[in-house]
């Protein structure tokens, strides 16, 4: 039998559930990467800390540029020139890539095909994961005017001195994502219990909750729903096991300190 | 989903965090209040060790002060010593020298049927009394000083210096006394003060200022009388206690007068 909790469980598996929740950083980040595509530039960095919605944001560009523009969008990275390269074919054209013996033939028989067209825009995510030779040839493929390329990376020192060795005179715009503020953490657990029809279980969640959760996550929001993911996967078991200690009304803050004690966000 | 050894474990955890979170809490309040308590003990004790020092340069100086007045009042009383004979040989009032003078004043209370000692016993033994009390007192305070301020005496000064400190405080204190006062009592304690630390002079000229005030006073004229005798004036002396006695009765005093004509006077 399956428990209340355990939908309200699933909804925060991360990355499995598409449901991008406008917060006042993202909708800012957003806009502001769209204008950026918009301009002739050719290499774009987009950057901030881990579980910050990065991924989230180029999905919602994907997704609403997909029919009007030529967009490509790699959630994932290519540790392969060749396979990068026959994924990109496919995408850009709707076709079935020939084999490509060099960089250099993919990079005439692209140009020809696009002949006059508007440049490609290509979402590069994870890019720090990709090889120093790639990510070079990448840039060597933006100077052609055909493409244009949304890198994204982690804010971290490597990831900074990979910006800087590999993009610094290239990029043209960089943006960054910060974490969330107290008040998005609230608005985010609130638009996606709203967006999946859970609004009644809102009121398990009091200030004091949502100060726990901002304390123990810092307002990253992959951590945010790895711990709610994990608060009601607890709830799920006293819910089979022991059902008259939960209350609907109102959630002991004990359960959220277990779920960071169980993620180790709470050292014991 | 867990299960219950999980969530046992779990709750373990949590019961542990819980108690390092209380102590964590608890024990920043603890120092503090140790901290303030430490800081309020050490305070007090600085504000005394203050109070005590500014006391003791108060009392040096006024001691200093009170010295030089008493250097020109001792002159002054000196000075008057030298006209007071002069004044007193048309005095009524009995002086101790002045054996030739009798008091004329206090005639009928010396030939009264009860007579001038049966009639001043008991203000005789209530002023001794009194005088017995004071001299507790200030031996008291007088202790009680060296009590609370051991160490200021002891580390500053040499322990004979601390000694004739006390002893200038008590001759201050008795004169003090004496002038706001005029009270008898003060006047003979110097006397005796002044005759058991050799300074005959001053012995006796405090035994005039008592005498001064009161002329019946049977310790004034014994004061006088052990006085001119240290000082080589036994004659003096004799006769008057011979002028007193011839009047009045005294039991002390005639055993001094006896001790004098007998040349007794190594235990005076």
């Amino acid at each position: 039998m399956n428990s209340n909790y355990t939908q309200i469980k699933n909804i925060f598996v991360d990355g499995e559930v598409f449901d991008y929740v406008n917060l006042d950083k993202s909708a800012v980040a957003y806009e502001k990467l769209v204008q950026t595509l918009n301009k002739p530039l050719k290499l774009i960095l987009f950057f901030g800390k881990p579980g910050t919605g990065k991924t989230f944001i180029l999905q919602k560009i994907y997704n609403d540029y997909r029919y009007k523009k030529d967009i490509v969008f790699f959630p994932r990275p290519f540790f392969d020139e060749t396979q990068f390269l026959t994924a990109l074919y496919q995408n850009m054209f709707n076709e079935k890539s020939p084999k490509f013996s060099s960089y250099n033939e993919f990079l005439t028989l692209a140009s020809n095909k696009l002949n006059d067209k508007e440049s490609v825009t290509v979402l590069i995510d994870e890019a720090q994961l990709y090889p120093e030779e790639l990510i070079e040839k990448i840039r060597l493929m933006s100077d052609s005017r055909k493409f244009k390329f949304l890198f994204t990376v982690h804010k971290t020192e490597k990831e900074d001195i990979l910006a800087k060795d590999y993009f610094k005179t290239r990029i043209w715009e960089t943006i960054e994502l910060h974490n969330s503020s107290p008040n998005e953490v609230r608005a985010y657990i609130e638009k996606k219990m709203l967006f999946h029809n859970k609004f009644e279980y809102l009121s398990l969640f009091k200030d004091s909750h949502y100060k726990i959760l901002m304390k123990t996550t810092k307002g990253n929001l992959r951590t945010i729903n790895k711990l709610m993911y994990k608060l009601f996967e607890i709830l799920e078991y006293y819910d089979k096991n022991k059902p008259s200690t939960l209350r609907r009304e109102s959630l002991k803050p004990k359960y959220l300190e277990m779920a960071a004690i169980n993620l180790g966000m709470i050292s014991v | 989903m867990f299960n219950t050894e999980e969530i046992f474990e779990l709750e373990k955890k949590w019961i542990r965090y819980k108690i390092k979170q209380n102590i964590m809490i608890t024990a920043p309040i603890l120092i503090l209040i140790l901290a303030l308590s430490f800081f309020a003990k050490n305070s007090i004790l600085y504000f005394n060790k203050t109070t005590q020092k500014a006391l003791s340069n108060e009392i040096n100086t006024t001691t200093i002060v009170k010295k030089v007045e008493k250097v020109e009042k001792v002159e002054k009383v000196e000075k008057t010593v030298v006209v007071f004979p002069k004044i007193n040989q048309n005095s009524v009032n009995l002086k101790p020298y002045d054996f030739k003078l009798m008091p004329s004043k206090h005639k009928n209370d010396l030939f009264s049927s009860s007579g001038f000692l049966i009639l001043n016993l008991p203000f005789q033994e209530k002023k001794d009394t009194f005088i017995a009390q004071n001299q507790n007192k200030i031996t008291q305070s007088t202790i009680s000083i060296e009590k609370n301020d051991p160490k200021t005496i002891i580390k500053k000064k040499s322990p004979s210096i601390s000694l004739e400190m006390q002893e200038m405080d008590t001759i201050n204190y008795l004169k003090n006394r004496y002038y706001s006062t005029s009270n008898i009592v003060f006047a003979l304690m110097l006397a005796e003060k002044f005759y058991s630390e050799k300074k005959y002079k001053s012995a006796l000229t405090w035994a005039l200022t008592a005498n001064d005030t009161d002329a019946q006073s049977i310790q004034s004229w014994y004061w006088f009388a052990k006085a001119k005798v240290k000082l080589n004036q036994k004659e003096d002396a004799i006769k008057a206690l011979k002028a007193y006695l011839s009047n009045n009765s005294s039991k002390r005093l005639s055993i001094l007068l006896q001790k004098i004509e007998l040349g007794d006077t190594d235990d005076l």
